[in-house]
Order: structure tokens, then C-alpha cells, then sequence
């Protein structure tokens, strides 16, 4: 006898199934079945999941209404406008258009969705100018007024990585952190893979548009060039520092490649300036202990500078140049010699 | 680079630092600090231009100065920089050869009679630099000119010097003495230098085909004077890997004594188609004294498939052809020649290399694993680059079999252009019986298999065509779908020497990605590339897509053997579009899903470091492969154990610098 699923079902809540099964003697569920079950089971907990998130903010939300924490924003048009565009949007405002129409006092709009945020404020009806900030930079300003430490940033701004933020920016000294505290017997640890995601998944996905956001670009391949500087000084295996190195040698992006659909004028002289200041943080480790120091001129002579070099013949010139700028310039008390 | 005193810091103190600081600085960084004039005067460092003679710094004009003196019959007041070694005696000899002694140590300096007042020795020493062949005709007379007006002097000393030391054989002699001093890496033995190639090839500009080349060559070959023409000669005979003949033909220009000295060159260098040409001109001009018995000789010895040039000289071709290709294709080096130009350069010098390997004590089984370890799987990218333009020739052969087929094809063709009844007998049979026991050995395969510049040959009619009655079995095969043994064998074949009629493809192209799943492990890959090879060749998209997919569907779900092959996957499937733009979209598509479907581990940083290698072959496929290579980092998190890898820097890349 094949049961199906709503027979099944029917005889379940019926009370029927251990009836049948003692009659029939064995009850087989085939394994497609428990698979399909067992799907069923997880999209239900995972929609359970969210309907207790979307609870738990509504019952915030509620809370500082009460409290006065927070309030509603105008969510229509004010009575009296009647431009053009206000007309064409009213339809189907949402909370964020509302918002840019009529900011409502507010200080700033902490807003995630990249076409919003690449501006970097907006202008109201009104003609009223506010910033608009995301999830990152609220975590910046509670740390700058102590309302976070630096440890509850780092992992504030991991489950943001983690939860699929996009174009998170990197702090050189976060990534620097968790390259020293990686295991390099076997790789990366989690929080240097979700870094190395937060750069990598936009990249992938296509998100990151240049020239618009070569800020973030240059960000993300200097911060990681200067981690492997980090590394090489303070990973305390050289065996562990050097395959180190290499991994996040390998995880900057390629400023050229990934500027090939670029066609602005400036386009060469930014990948120029990407390229060589990361080629500086990289080559510009000079105080390591001998034997480090042999290791790392290995690494360096070997695997980077031909690269940089057959690419962009004058770089590794233009490097020593800077560099010996930096070196030879007088150090003022109270400052690093280290080019940081 | 000029920097004030710092008014703050102590001269010395800031001189101490950066002095120190500048040796713990990668080289390459440090030594453009070494050189700059100003960097040395901040860094308190000695400032000129100084040369390195028995181990020490002695200064260029200093040393010019003495050895002047020497071409002039005076003694060589002369101390090292830092007054250490003092040279004690000096003598000139009757070619021009100065010689400086410190105690029992001597250092010789060639031509530097051109420094002496003596017109009569300054016109021996060009007339013996002239001889060797390496001087242009443009060049030998404004020397002269030169020479006449009085003794060189140090500019234009150095200037001929450095124009000496640009030639070819300039740089055999440096690679050479790099290799026997044990210092030879993978780099040292490629020269960067276009000129270099262009010289190997004896033409500049580079004409656009094949066959222009062919009759440009020929031209400028019979308007050079003996000397010249006996160097480009030795030089560029492995040009024999070519059928046209053109060495036996240009040899038509030598003297007879000349030719000798050629075919006894030629025949004692350890590269095979040294020894092809040298046939070619012992059997053109055979009637020559003495040619005779050596074209006997030569010919015994090129279709021996065990003796030592067509053996070894096969194996250390190849070897040498991968590395040449790898480093080519990374540097970049003549991207913008023609691609017959780029791969007969590349041959040409392969060749130099096995002649100069001939006679080093190379160690060859661990020069040949390393070479199969590291830059072998990056000289098959290079070509399946190549591909795209040029689909039939597949280096990754290079080896005795195919240099004995290619030596045996251009021997016969040698001969065949005797007329008939004027062959010697001997040839003949030896032709017969070579090719008889060749067959029954199985290997035949590659007489029939196309050279490296066939396909860029105007004359080349292709492939031997398989006559539709003999595919007939082949069809039958495939649609049984049961001997995969003789399935692969026969794709094997056709992939490598032999031509369908398009009318007669449609069962293959059909049938060979069904028939692609019945195999597993090592034939799974190697039938899949075979396949996509012949889908490259014959341009046929559809063919390439299905086979991808029995690929990449076995990839996914597996058993998938050797995941380093997945980016010559990718690449022999992009190849069966011709145009660019097409090629590096492809590209990225079909190297996409792999990228995104791969699992974590070392193979994944293998295929990260491909496509990082694919992009230094050509910008635009970086650019093209770069989200793909996103998406293969975003897989990559557990790197290889530690004992395994006695450095973090990639295979590719250190391994450039492996010891030869």
C-alpha cells in the first residue's frame, strides 16, 4: 500500500497511522520523504526565525515610541507641495522616498542599500542637507563617543561581514588583528574569511561599481597590503608569516582588472596610484631580525616584485623613490619609524 | 631623491640607519637606492661608476685608463677601490687580450687593442670581432670608420662593448657560465629582450606571415657576405623544425669550404634539428667533397630514435620549449609579433638552450620533474591561449616521439627533392625500414602530426584526411558505446595527426560527449581535453559547450580526479572561437561556474594562482577571468599543510627562480 503524502497527512491526524502500521506490519518512509520532511522542518523553524525577529523589533520599536526614543517621520506629502515629483512618487512612497522628501529633523539616514548611500547625504524639499550613513558608520560613531569598545566593534562589524553587508569598510588594524590571530598550519581564520568575503562577494556579484567607488577599492587593497606587513612583523612563525603574506597577497584585487570597464580619462593614473601605494606597503618592511628579514626579501623578490614590475616597469622605481624619501626624512619625536 | 641633512638627526647616525636599513629591503627595491647617485651621497656611499674585477670595486675610468696603458705597452697602475688589491703585472697579447695579475689571480679584457694607438692592432682586433659574423655590415663600417680616426675612446670602448655583449651569442655564453656555475634559475635562462628574439630570427621589422618571412629570409640571407651568413646559419638552423628547407637553401651562398665547417657544426650540437639542418645542407650539396660521407652519417643518426640528439635532445627540447613558452607568455615578450614570429622565436631559442644544456652536467630527471611540477602546467595555458589563433599545433607533445617524426619527415623531404633515379639506395631504404619498424612499434603516430608552423604554412594542406569508409568503424564505436579503450585511442589519434572531412563529422561531434561519461579518472581528463582540442580545431562551439558540461557536471558531483586540470578546461573550451572579444568572454563564462562550485582547500589556491598566471599572459583576460577568480578566493580558506610546502609563495613563482 503507497500512502500519499496528504493521505498520509488525513490518516496521521486521524490518529489512524499506528492502526494501519500495526495491521500492515512495517511502515516504510521512503528517504525522498523524509528529505521533503525534513525541508519542510527547516523552512519552518527558518520562518520562525524571522517572524520572532520582525516580533522582537516591532516590540522595540514600541517600547521607544512609548519612551519617547523614537518618533514617526512625516510619511506623506505635506499638504501645499505639489511639484512634479512629488506627484509622480506618491503613489507608492515608500518610508525611504518619504524620508528624502521631508527628513523630518532628523540628523542623519542610515540607510544599507548602496544606491542610496553612494551619495553620501541627500537634499530635502526644503533644501535641507542630510547625510546619509550606514550600519558601519553608526558603529563608528558609538565607538567614537565610548558607547561601544573596540572589541564589541570588531564583532559588530564580523556579524555584519557575516550577515552578508556588502562593502563593509576595513580597518587596517582589524585586519591586521586577525591575520596575527589566524592558525597558518592551516589558513585563515573566520574572521579574516569574512573579511575576505565582505571584498570578494561584491566583487563577484558585481555590486562595486567604478569609478564610484574606488574610494572603498583603494581602501580594501591598501588595508590588505599593509596587514602583510603586519604579518611579516609580527606573526611569530616565518613559515606561518610568510604563507600569510601570500594569502592576502593573493586577496587584493586587481585594481587594472577590475577597472577594465572604467572609461574614464583618469582611469591608468588611479590603478597606478592603487597599485603602487600597495606595492609600497609591501616593500617598505624594514625592520625585521636577520634571518626574518632574508625570508621576507625571498618573498618579496620573488613573488611580488616581478609581478609589479613586468606589469608596471617604472613602479618598482618609483617605490625606492618614496621610500627612501620616507627613510631619509628626519623622525619627529613621538612618531613611528615603521611607515605606518 | 635629493634630501637635505636633516638639521635634527646626526649625518652619521641618519647615514648609519639608512645604510643598514637599505640591505634588509627586498632587492629589487634596494638595489634602484644603490644605484642613485643621490641616495648613495645621503647614504655616505662611495659615488662612480664602478666595476666588479677579481672580486673587488674598481673604478670604470680608472680601470679604462690602465688598460689603455696596457694597449700601449706601459705597466697598469691600478688599486681597487678600497685600496685592497693592487695590480702588479699586465700584459697585452697579439689579438688585442689585456691581461691584469694581482698575485696569482689574473683578469682578461678582450679588445682592448681598439684602445691602442697602433692602427695595424686595432684593425686586427675588429677584423677578428668582425669575423665571427655577430657585427652588421651598417656597423662593421662605421667601427671601421671608427678605428681609423684613432684608438676608441672609453665611450665608444664601452659602447662596442655593450653592442658586442647585446648579441645572442652574448647571451648563450652568459647562460651558459650561469648554468655551470650553478646559479641558473628558470629566469636567468629566457632572455627579456625582444631584440634578442628578433636577432634569432634574423629579420626586423617582423614580416606578418609566415611565408613572407619565408622569402624575406631567403633574401637577406644570399645578400651577406660569407662570415655573416655562416653565423646566421648556426644561429637560426633549427628554422629546419619548418619545412621549406630554408637552411639547405641558403647555404646555396657559403663557400664550400664554409658548408663543411656548417654540417660539422651543426651535426655536433646537441639540439635535433641542428642536426635536420645540417641534413639539409649535406643533402643538397652532396656532391660537395667530403659531404657525402657526412650525410650518410647524419642521416643514420636522425632516424635512430634512440640515439642521443633525437632521445635526449627530444626530451630536453621540450622541457626547454615549456619553460621558454611559460616565462614568454608571463613576460609578455613579443605580444605583438605575428604568432608564428612569437612560437618560431620561442623554438629557436628553446633549441640555444638544449645545445647550451648538451654540454653542462645537468642532472635531467630532476630538471625534468621540476620542470612537469611547475612550469610545464603553465607553459599549457600559454598555449591554449595560443589556441584561440591557432588551434592545430600542441607543444605539450615536444618529446623524442614527435622530434623523431618531425626529423624523419624533413629527411625524407630532403631527399625527395634528389631526383629520383640519382637517391642514394641507401637513403631510400633506410627511409623504408625506419618507417616500416616505426609502424610496427607504434610509433607512427607522429609522422603524421603537424609541425609548429604548419598551420601558419601557405603550402600546408593539413592533416592526412581520414577517408570517410575508415571513420565508418570509428561511428560504429561510438554508437555501440562499448570498447572505451579503442574509443580513446582513436580520438587520440585524430586529435594529434589526423583530419575528418566536415561532411563526416556530425556522428563524432555528437557522439564523443555522450561516450565522455563512460570514462573515469586520468582517461576522463584526458579524452575531455583531447575533445575540446578537436572541438577548438574544427571551431565548433556546440561541440565544446557539451563537452564542458559532461565536464563540469563531473566536476560537481564527481568523482573528479585532478582538479589542477579544471583551468585548462576552461581555456581549451574557450578556444573554439576565433575572435578576441568572443575568446575572453568565453573565458569567463565557462571559467565561472567552476570557480563557483569549487570546493575549499589547496586545489582552490591552485586555481586562484591560475588565473592570477592567466592574467600576466594578457591584461584582458584578467580582467575577463577576474570574478571568477573572486569567487574561486572566496572557496579558498584551508591552505596546504606545512610540510608539504617549505615556502608560502606560490609553486609558479618561486619555483621561476628554482636552481637548474
Amino acid at each position: 500500500m503507497f500512502l500519499s503524502m496528504i493521505a498520509a497527512h488525513y490518516l496521521l491526524d486521524a490518529g489512524l497511522l499506528p492502526e494501519l502500521a500495526r495491521y500492515a506490519g512495517e511502515l516504510v518512509v521512503l528517504p525522498e520523504v523524509a528529505e521533503m520532511a525534513d525541508r519542510e522542518i527547516a523552512a519552518g523553524e527558518a520562518a520562525g526565525n524571522v517572524r520572532r525577529g520582525i516580533e522582537r523589533i516591532r516590540l522595540s520599536l514600541a517600547d521607544a515610541l512609548a519612551a519617547g526614543r523614537a518618533r514617526v517621520g512625516p510619511s506623506r506629502q505635506r499638504r501645499g507641495d505639489t511639484d512634479d515629483l512629488s506627484k509622480s512618487v506618491r503613489g507608492d512612497m515608500g518610508p525611504v522616498v518619504s524620508v528624502m522628501l521631508d527628513s523630518g529633523g532628523i540628523e542623519a539616514l542610515v540607510c544599507d542599500d548602496r544606491g542610496m548611500n553612494k551619495y553620501g547625504h541627500f537634499t530635502d524639499q526644503d533644501g535641507r542637507s542630510v547625510p546619509i550613513l550606514t550600519s558601519v558608520d553608526v558603529l563608528r560613531i558609538l565607538h567614537s563617543r565610548n558607547a561601544l569598545t573596540d572589541s564589541e566593534v570588531s564583532a559588530a562589524r564580523e556579524r555584519l561581514r557575516m550577515g552578508g553587508a556588502g562593502l563593509v569598510p576595513i580597518d587596517p588594524e582589524e585586519v591586521a588583528q586577525v591575520t596575527i590571530a589566524s592558525n597558518w598550519a592551516f589558513g585563515p581564520n573566520a574572521e579574516l574569511r569574512a573579511i575576505r568575503d565582505s571584498v570578494h562577494l561584491p566583487l563577484a556579484r558585481k555590486v562595486v561599481q567604478l569609478p564610484k567607488e574606488r574610494l572603498w577599492f583603494k581602501m580594501a587593497a591598501l588595508t590588505i597590503a599593509f596587514a602583510i606587513r603586519k604579518a611579516w612583523q609580527e606573526i611569530e612563525d616565518i613559515t606561518h608569516a610568510e604563507r600569510a603574506a601570500t594569502y592576502l597577497f593573493e586577496m587584493i584585487p586587481d585594481a587594472e582588472y577590475w577597472s577594465s570597464g572604467d572609461e574614464s580619462a583618469d582611469r591608468a593614473l588611479w590603478v597606478q596610484d592603487v597599485s603602487r601605494h600597495a606595492l609600497w606597503a609591501m616593500a617598505s618592511v624594514f625592520d625585521l631580525p636577520a634571518e626574518r628579514a632574508e625570508r621576507y626579501r625571498l618573498w618579496f623578490d620573488t613573488l611580488v616584485g616581478p609581478i609589479a614590475e613586468r606589469r608596471d616597469p617604472g613602479a618598482m622605481e618609483a617605490v625606492a623613490r618614496t621610500l627612501f624619501s620616507f627613510l631619509a626624512a628626519p623622525i619627529m619625536e613621538g612618531e613611528s619609524s615603521d611607515g605606518d | 631623491m635629493e634630501i637635505d641633512p636633516a638639521p635634527s638627526v646626526p649625518p652619521e647616525e641618519t647615514r648609519q640607519f639608512l645604510r643598514a636599513t637599505v640591505l634588509k629591503l627586498p632587492g629589487m627595491v634596494g638595489s634602484f637606492m644603490l644605484r642613485d647617485t643621490a641616495a648613495l651621497n645621503r647614504m655616505g656611499l662611495p659615488v662612480g661608476d664602478f666595476v666588479s674585477v677579481l672580486g673587488q670595486r674598481f673604478d670604470r675610468a680608472r680601470l679604462l685608463a690602465a688598460l689603455r696603458d696596457v694597449a700601449n705597452g706601459k705597466d697598469a697602475g691600478l688599486a681597487s677601490e678600497d685600496g685592497e688589491v693592487q695590480i702588479d703585472r699586465s700584459s697585452l697579447d697579439e689579438d688585442g687580450v689585456a691581461t691584469l695579475m694581482s698575485g696569482d689571480k689574473g683578469a682578461a679584457f678582450a679588445n682592448i687593442g681598439l684602445l691602442s694607438d697602433d692602427a695595424m692592432l686595432r684593425r686586427h682586433v675588429l677584423d677578428r670581432i668582425v669575423a665571427k659574423g655577430e657585427m652588421s655590415e651598417e656597423r662593421e663600417g662605421m667601427w671601421r670608420a671608427a678605428i681609423e680616426m684613432g684608438s676608441l675612446d672609453d665611450d665608444l670602448f664601452v659602447a662596442l662593448e655593450t653592442e658586442s655583449g647585446a648579441s645572442p651569442e652574448a647571451h648563450f655564453r652568459e647562460i651558459g657560465s650561469e648554468i655551470a656555475s650553478l646559479n641558473a634559475s628558470f629566469n636567468v635562462l629566457v632572455p627579456v629582450e625582444s631584440d634578442y628574439y628578433a636577432a634569432l630570427l634574423g629579420q626586423w621589422p617582423i614580416p606578418a606571415t609566415f611565408s613572407e618571412f619565408r622569402i624575406k629570409w631567403l633574401q637577406a640571407a644570399a645578400g651577406l657576405n660569407p662570415a655573416r651568413l655562416l653565423r646566421l646559419l648556426k644561429l637560426s638552423a633549427p628554422v629546419s623544425m619548418a619545412s621549406g628547407r630554408m637552411i639547405g637553401v641558403a647555404s646555396d651562398h657559403l663557400p664550400a669550404e664554409d658548408r663543411i665547417v656548417l654540417v660539422e657544426f651543426l651535426q655536433s650540437c646537441s639540439d635535433p634539428f641542428s642536426l635536420v639542418a645540417a641534413f639539409e645542407v649535406a643533402c643538397r650539396h652532396r656532391t660537395d667533397p667530403g659531404m657525402r660521407d657526412l650525410a650518410d652519417t647524419i642521416i643514420a643518426r636522425l632516424y635512430d630514435r634512440n640515439e642521443s640528439t633525437i632521445d635526449s635532445g627530444g626530451a630536453d627540447f621540450g622541457a626547454m620549449a615549456a619553460i621558454t613558452s611559460a616565462l614568454a607568455a608571463r613576460h609578455r615578450l613579443l605580444a605583438d609579433w605575428p604568432l608564428y614570429a612569437r612560437r618560431l622565436a620561442r623554438l629557436l631559442h628553446a633549441s640555444h638552450l638544449v645545445r647550451i644544456l648538451g654540454s653542462c652536467a645537468v642532472e635531467r630527471p630532476a630538471l625534468y620533474a621540476l620542470v612537469n611540477r611547475t612550469i610545464a602546467p603553465q607553459a599549457r595555458l600559454a598555449e591554449l591561449c595560443d589556441a584561440r589563433e591557432a588551434p592545430i599545433w600542441q607543444q605539450h607533445y615536444l618529446g623524442p616521439a614527435l622530434i623523431h617524426g618531425l626529423a624523419v619527415r624533413r629527411a625524407s623531404e630532403a631527399v625527395a627533392m634528389i631526383k629520383k633515379r640519382e637517391r642514394p639506395k641507401r637513403w631510400v631504404k633506410l627511409d623504408a625500414s625506419v618507417i616500416e619498424q616505426d609502424m610496427e612499434d607504434g610509433w607512427a603516430l607522429f609522422f603524421f602530426a603537424a609541425g609548429p608552423l604548419d598551420e601558419f604554412d601557405e603550402d600546408w594542406t593539413g592533416l592526412p584526411l581520414i577517408p570517410a569508409e575508415n571513420l565508418e568503424p570509428l561511428h560504429a564505436l561510438l554508437r555501440e558505446g562499448k570498447d572505451s579503450e579503442r574509443i580513446a585511442e582513436e580520438i587520440y589519434k585524430l586529435a594529434i595527426a589526423f583530419e575528418v572531412d566536415p561532411a563526416d563529422r556530425q556522428p563524432l561531434i555528437e557522439g564523443l560527449p555522450l561516450f565522455l561519461r563512460r570514462f573515469t579518472g586520468a582517461d576522463f581528463a584526458l579524452c575531455a581535453e583531447v575533445g575540446l582540442q578537436i572541438a577548438a580545431r574544427w571551431r565548433n562551439v556546440a561541440m565544446a559547450d557539451a563537452i564542458i558540461e559532461v565536464v563540469f557536471d563531473r566536476f560537481r558531483n564527481g568523482p573528479f580526479e585532478d582538479l589542477g586540470t579544471v583551468p585548462r578546461f576552461f581555456m581549451a573550451g574557450a578556444a573554439s572561437v576565433e575572435g578576441k572579444e568572443e575568446w575572453l568572454e568565453r573565458a569567463g563564462s565557462l571559467a565561472h561556474p567552476f570557480a563557483f562550485t569549487h570546493g575549499d582547500g589547496p586545489a582552490a589556491g591552485n586555481l586562484v594562482r591560475a588565473f592570477d598566471i592567466l592574467g600576466e599572459f594578457d591584461p584582458a583576460l584578467g580582467a575577463a577571468l577576474a570574478r571568477a577568480k573572486s569567487f574561486a578566493l572566496l572557496a579558498y580558506g584551508r591552505l596546504p599543510k606545512v610540510e608539504a610546502a617549505k615556502s608560502g609563495a606560490p609553486e609558479d613563482a618561486a619555483d621561476q627562480n628554482a636552481q637548474v
